[in-house]
């Protein structure tokens, strides 16, 4: 195959030419390797080869787009010239700067994994075994999910001189547990991710799932009430990292369709929150050199003992509102355009352990799996509790079963009343328990 | 090897977004490759490269044999697939005007105008976008029974986004008008209508009452009663987890779950419907069928491997995204049917309850039939008059308790959700509807 870095150079050498104000070209090959599970084994073996090319061509601020799966000198041509005969067509936008200019960036350490790259689809399969010796070790559950395990490299050069190649490994597990007895259904899914194979703890998860499954038998509806409500590990990294996607990110704020625009500096959530955003987090999950643009990644106060400290931008953003950019583009595929999300999201912690907190909780409900996903634009949230326990004078009572939960995630944020010591790190993110004031839950009795 | 098949996928898409009166952004894109699948002891190998030469199918091929293999002696999966007949076909879509020779310019010209509509409807809109996209997919598939089945598809899809603000309040709607068409599709759509409707439903919903809490005697309306058929009947009706065990039908095939005027259908050969399809991803046709008739669930979803594993027929439901993923079993176009209740008979009996409009999104866990359904705006019904208006909210159940809780079966029949469904990590493209349907004691997540 031709080297990916020439082919870059072609056809930002070609856009360049067709007279576009400003272009980038960015190039990625991805090898995956993926088991997945099924009736408590493994029922298929994967390898997905991927490799694309994608040009986003400026003229006058409009932007055209082009990608192709055909790696060779022609198609990139090609689609070089179809950005930049798309770019024509757009409206110009006095509000695009540039793109962002070329910056040296520090090393980050822990992205590429040897053992991983190199993993064959024989340890792929050893890996699924010890998720399957995890979950056996419980027994009596149905099992399914899956291991994947990729290599990636990515180029990206742009027309103001950015040329930079990064290579990175990803491993995911995710895995669902069901165990029936009698009429009765527990289940329960979580999942485990790293950068490295040593960061992975496969047979953990397997039992970790399964045993927590059997935890959710003989769930209970409850009555429709008013009551304090403790997010567990998994669901505040879910409804956290949410929020911070969804509604801090600088293009939701700038089009006026986050609850949170126009509320920099100000108190958007109680003492206890401080969030961090950490996209050089060694072996982060979410961590690179450089962002989908070429600015380098950076770790950012997002929030401040409540206090709103900063959006996420992109250099589109950034230049829109004057700043810098904060080094939040993603690009998820060739196949689209840049986009801003988190890296990796760091919670300051508190000062009780999750078990402290529930045993201080006279009425209250668990939710140990899942996201409240708020509406960004208004903060509305709605939805089931799927995974969730009663707590009852300080204990966890039963799970619940027909269970939902209204709430705002403004009041929800201005409601946290305490942050647990106690936390899970995935690769770069640190994820407390979070204790809320009561919210509302709609019950089936 | 127990079986093998090929798939060759070629997609060429265009989209366009304007927002806030400004084309902001028009793409191309062209995905082009190919996977190999194979069966071999019980086990499944597949393989996906982004070629489609001689070369790069002979590899594939060698590699899904080789992880087959691997996996096969590791594992005590029984894998089989249904000895379908051999099928010799190439379908072409019907459509009168093919995006892909249509010029961006216009294909800009006409967003803009709806963008210019949606913005211009209500002084209360303070970001408005609208999107476009068609998508041309060719699908090759050959096996190893023989068969060789080539099948075109043109879709062609708009979306509508508004928020309104008034103070630091904002509300926000959202539509989605897609079918298995040409462009025509959008040059003879009514989209005066929609983008003022769409435009409207924001700014209204900043006057409207937070949602309240508990059960609740609802009317869903055609969207969110066709979330419900497609969440809480469909996916658990999908035979992939029948056969896994997983779901909650996996003993009830048979069995009476609700009263004998509901029925639910999935149909890929609705004339247009987004959902819609000839072949599916492994060749096999697509056809209509009965999942719920008469109150019995009588029939699952199947793929050529569900169908063998639980000695059903295949129903052409294994769709793939693309080259690089496995058809999987999906829905198509899932509906409930009329019946003969007019909405103002099905609301008059309601003392106090919840008229549910509109929705965008839904989940379901299929081992217990714990859905949720997202409901965009809400009534209040008291004493049989529709009320107080509401904003959005979800609402969620049980799918065995609320199909016994279907109280009444309206006469209008619409699909009202062309979308994506997800599933696996793969988006396919689906409908939903049904008329309005009654339901007591649903769970509606209010804040108040």
């Amino acid at each position: 195959m031709i080297a990916l870095n020439d082919l870059a150079k072609k056809a930002l050498d070609h856009a360049i030419k067709l007279g576009v104000d400003q272009c980038d070209v960015f190039v990625q090959d991805s090898s995956t390797r993926v088991v997945e599970i099924e009736r408590s084994t493994i029922a298929t073996s994967s390898v997905i080869e991927d490799s694309g090319i994608s040009v986003r061509a400026y003229y006058r601020g409009g932007l055209g787009f082009a990608y192709t799966m055909r790696i060779d000198a022609d198609s990139a041509a090609e689609i070089s010239r179809r950005a930049a005969s798309l770019s024509k067509k757009t409206q110009s936008d006095p509000e695009f700067k540039s793109l962002p200019e070329p910056r040296d960036a520090r090393p980050v350490e822990g992205l590429y994994d040897r053992e991983l790259a190199e993993m064959s689809a024989e340890g792929v399969l050893r890996l699924s075994d010890d998720l399957l010796n995890g979950a056996s070790e419980v027994g009596g559950s149905l099992v399914s999910g899956m291991v994947a395990v990729r290599e990636e490299t990515r180029c990206l050069l742009n027309s103001l001189g950015v040329e930079i190649e990064e290579r990175g490994t990803w491993s995911y597990l995710s895995m669902m547990s069901i165990v029936r007895e009698g009429d009765l259904v527990g289940s329960f899914a979580d999942f485990d991710g790293g950068r490295r194979l040593r960061d992975l703890k496969a047979y953990e998860l397997g039992r970790k799932v399964s045993e927590k499954a059997r935890e959710y038998l003989g769930a209970r509806s409850v009555k429709t009430s008013d009551t304090q409500l403790i997010l567990g590990h998994v669901p505040v990294f879910w409804t956290l990292a949410g929020i911070v996607g969804s509604c801090l990110s600088a293009e939701s704020v700038q089009r006026d369709r986050s609850f949170l625009a126009g509320r920099l500096n100000d108190r958007i959530a109680s003492n206890s929150l401080t969030i961090t955003d950490d996209g050089t987090a060694p072996s982060g999950l979410g961590s690179s050199i450089w962002d989908g643009e070429g600015v380098p990644r950076k770790r950012i106060s997002v929030v401040s003992q409540g206090v709103l400290k900063s959006y996420l931008y992109d250099s589109y953003t950034a230049g829109k509102a004057g700043v810098e950019s904060t080094g939040h583009a993603v690009r998820p595929s060739y196949k689209r355009g840049v986009e801003i999300a988190p890296t990796n999201i760091q919670i300051a912690l508190g000062d009780r352990t999750l078990e402290e907190i529930i045993a201080d909780t006279k009425d209250g409900v668990l939710i140990e799996s899942g996201a409240l996903a708020p509406n960004p634009v208004n903060g509305e949230i709605s939805t089931s509790i799927d995974f969730g326990f009663k707590i009852e004078k300080g204990e966890i009572s039963h799970p619940l079963k027909n269970a939902m939960i209204g709430a705002n995630a403004a009041g929800l944020l201005r409601g946290i009343v305490a942050v647990s010591k106690d936390y899970r790190e995935e690769p770069g993110s640190i994820i407390p328990a979070i204790l809320f004031d009561r919210v509302r839950i709609s019950g089936g009795l | 090897m127990d079986f093998a098949d090929l798939r060759l996928v070629h997609k060429v898409s265009t989209t366009v977004s304007v927002q806030d009166g400004r084309v902001e952004e028009v793409t191309g894109g062209e995905d082009f490759g190919a996977c190999a699948r194979v069966l071999l002891e019980g086990a499944w190998g597949f393989s996906a490269t982004n070629g489609v030469g001689f070369e790069d199918l002979s590899r594939i091929l060698d590699n899904a044999l080789r992880l087959a293999k691997s996996s096969a002696s590791r594992t005590s999966y029984s894998g089989s697939v249904f000895k379908s007949e051999r099928r010799q076909v190439t379908h072409r879509p019907r459509v009168e005007v093919d995006p892909r020779e249509i010029p961006e310019e216009d294909k800009i010209d006409l967003i803009s105008n709806i963008e210019r509509e949606l913005r211009g409807s209500d002084s209360k809109i303070v970001n408005s976008a609208v999107g476009y996209r068609d998508l041309y997919v060719l699908e090759n598939i050959v096996d190893s029974l023989g068969s060789c089945v080539e099948d075109e598809s043109i879709r062609t899809l708009i979306s509508l986004s508004a928020v309104a603000r008034e103070g630091s309040d904002r509300q926000s709607a959202f539509e989605i008008l897609g079918e298995t068409a040409g462009f025509e599709f959008v040059r003879k759509l009514d989209y005066h209508d929609v983008a003022v409707k769409t435009a409207r439903r924001a700014s209204s919903l900043l006057a409207a009452k937070d949602p309240p809490s508990g059960k609740f005697q609802v009317v869903l309306d055609n969207a969110v009663v066709g979330l419900f058929a497609h969440e809480a009947i469909g996916h658990n009706a999908e035979a992939d987890s029948v056969a896994t065990g997983e779901s909650i039908f996996k003993d009830s095939v048979g069995s009476y779950m609700a009263q004998e005027e509901l029925s639910i259908v999935d149909d890929p050969t609705i004339p247009n419907a987004f959902g819609s399809y000839a072949f599916d991803s492994e060749g096999i046709k697509g056809e209509k069928k009965y999942v719920i008739e008469h109150g019995r669930l009588v029939g699952l979803l199947h793929s050529l491997e569900s169908s063998a594993h639980l000695s059903a027929k295949p129903t052409g439901n294994a769709r793939a995204m693309d080259h690089q993923f496995l058809p999987i079993v999906r829905m198509s176009n899932t509906y409930v049917e009329p019946r003969d209740l007019s909405f103002e008979e099905l609301v008059e009996d309601v003392d106090e309850g919840i008229y549910c409009k509109g929705g965008y999104w839904g989940y379901v866990y299929v081992e217990r039939g714990q859905f949720t359904c997202n409901v965009a705006e809400g009534y209040m019904v008291k004493n049989g008059e529709i009320s107080d208006h509401l904003r959005g909210f979800s609402i969620g159940g049980n799918t065995v308790e609320v199909l016994k809780n279907v109280t009444g079966i309206g006469n209008d029949m619409k699909l009202k959700l062309p979308g994506s469904c997800g599933k696996k990590g793969q988006s396919i493209s689906v409908d939903a509807g049904g008329p309005h349907v009654r339901v007591r004691d649903m769970i509606v997540g209010g804040l108040r």
